[in-house]
């Protein structure tokens, strides 16, 4: 158990899959104008992470390396990732238009979200078990959302302020912000030691 | 022979995947036939389509003519148009093309409307509006020249400079006798001239100092204080857009962008042939027709933008009538 919030704290906190690694950019920087649609997409994110690590998990461990293939794990995750969103989109779409209208479209973009197929593959390097990768995953996307939860805060002021350089307006400040968040977040360094 | 389990695995892997999908293609995504009847302003039409496409590929797959330039990406927001019925919430995608007035219109954008159920839409005319000028011409052709300079560099008026001819002096001799026992009458004599000429020639600043008897650099101050003086040629009719508080929210920016846009110049420039001189003004006194502009002192309420050429026209034939 305690190895489990370990994993949970290190996925937010230290080892933060958007600001440590610089995973899922694309739509981190043209997301995080506004707080709703940032959370619209970091609901989407939570929900299709953790699903497809689920997912991946029983592939790589069940199917993959008792065939013996494991070389083509990449492939596979891609496969399976952009499939499951696919399928996980038909559904919502038939039997919850209230949650499609909400962040339903938001699915197509994380087909090609690298942070989905980021947590896949380091769930196989760090060889954790089935729980821990469900909350690996878990912990990465809450840890997605609080990074572009912060940074469409941020924008949102500046917006309101509007004295950034022209220079710097749109991708550029976004990308200055998302640095210094990034370096804030190195003092959480020390707090949790995870492999 | 260690690749051959991989590319079997893999193999296996997309089949029980394209299975799946298509189940559920099958099972999930077909909504039947559904009914789509197209409002346009001079038509109405009618079919049936598969339910569970785009309404955007709907609409062009059965001639029905929308603009789109992303296609379907909702990216350029061209294919608005307004769902009556059955079309749903307006989703966060759509909504950075919206104005409010829009939104509240039900305005949608046709790439973003899933067809689910039986449609009702219009389509605006933005586009049958551009169809119908170059149909109608509209335009007159020979016109265009006059302000536009594209392809027609050959028939740019020259640019003519005023020159201070000697009847003219006899239009400032004129003037000066109508003020010649008039104490404080710099002013009155400044606007005269300036009315006559369209601006304040030099010589003729000299000419007044000396009659009057005062120093030039008091004419000179008074000449540059007001707004109403230039000291460069300036175009014969002054259009002036208004950009007070409520001509500028109704629009009068876009007034005044296509306005330098038709004339080919900038605001506090003038037309090569000087027959026109653009400024801005910040209020004009009629906030309740804005937006509006004004052409020297008559005043044109609720302007659009397909009105420049009629009114620009107006004062180049007043122009030509004068000159022969």
């Amino acid at each position: 158990m305690g190895h489990l919030i370990t994993i949970f704290i290190a996925a937010i906190l230290t080892h933060n899959i958007a600001l440590t690694y610089l995973l899922g950019m694309c739509p981190f920087v043209s997301l995080s104008r506004t707080r709703k649609t940032a959370f619209g997409m970091s609901m989407a994110v939570i929900f299709v992470v953790t699903l497809t690590a689920a997912i991946n998990w029983p592939i790589y461990h069940k199917l993959l390396v008792p065939a013996n293939s494991q070389l083509i794990y990449y492939i596979v995750f891609i496969i399976v990732i952009a499939a499951s969103v696919q399928l996980v989109e038909m559904i919502m779409e038939r039997f919850f238009p209230p949650l499609q209208a909400a962040f339903g479209i938001f699915l197509p973009l994380i087909t090609v979200n690298c942070t989905v197929l980021a947590v896949s593959v380091f769930m196989v390097l760090r060889e954790y078990s089935y729980v821990a990768t469900v909350v690996f995953a878990f912990g990465s996307a809450v840890g997605w959302m609080v990074a572009i939860m912060i940074v469409a805060a941020i924008n949102e002021k500046l917006a309101l302020i509007g004295n950034v350089p022209k220079g710097l307006r749109g991708t550029a400040i976004i990308m200055i912000i998302a640095g210094i968040i990034a370096l804030a977040f190195l003092g959480f360094g020390g707090m949790v030691d995870v492999k | 022979m260690s690749f051959v389990t991989p590319v079997i695995v893999i193999t296996l892997i997309l089949l029980v995947i394209t299975i799946l999908l298509s189940i559920a293609d099958r099972l999930l995504v077909s909504y039947g036939e559904c009914k789509i009847t197209v409002h346009q302003e001079d038509q109405t039409k009618e079919f049936t389509v598969d339910g569970g496409g785009f309404l955007l590929s709907a609409l062009t797959s059965n001639g029905v003519e929308i603009t789109s330039s992303c296609a379907g990406k909702a990216s350029c927001g061209y294919c608005k148009c307004r769902v009556l019925q059955g079309g749903g919430q307006i989703l966060p995608t759509e909504e950075v093309f919206m104005s409010r007035e829009e939104k509240l219109s039900g305005m949608r954008l046709a790439c973003q409307v899933k067809v689910k159920n039986d449609l009702d839409i219009f389509i605006p005319d933005f586009l049958t509006t551009v169809r119908g000028i170059v149909q109608n011409k509209t335009y007159d052709p020979k016109l265009r020249w006059r302000f536009i300079k594209d392809g027609y560099e050959d028939v740019i008026p020259e640019p003519r400079i005023v020159k201070i001819d000697p009847e003219d002096d006899v239009a400032v001799d004129r003037i000066f006798d109508e003020y010649r026992d008039m104490p404080g009458a710099v002013v009155p004599i400044l606007q005269r001239i300036n009315s006559t000429f369209n601006y304040l020639p030099e010589p003729l600043l000299r000419q007044t100092a000396k009659r009057l008897d005062m120093p030039l650099s008091s004419i000179y101050r008074l000449a540059t204080f007001y707004n109403a003086f230039s000291l460069k040629p300036k175009g014969r009719n002054v259009i002036r857009v208004c950009m007070g508080t409520s001509c500028y929210v109704k629009g009068g920016g876009r007034v005044l962008e296509a306005m330098e846009r038709k004339l080919g110049i900038a605001v506090g420039e003038n037309t090569e042939d000087l027959n026109f001189a653009l400024e801005t003004v910040s209020c004009i006194g009629c906030c309740g027709q804005s937006p509006v502009i004004s052409v020297n002192d008559e005043i044109y309420g609720y302007f659009k933008v397909d009105m420049i050429d009629d009114v620009l026209h107006k004062y180049c034939l007043g122009a030509e009538q004068s000159q022969s």
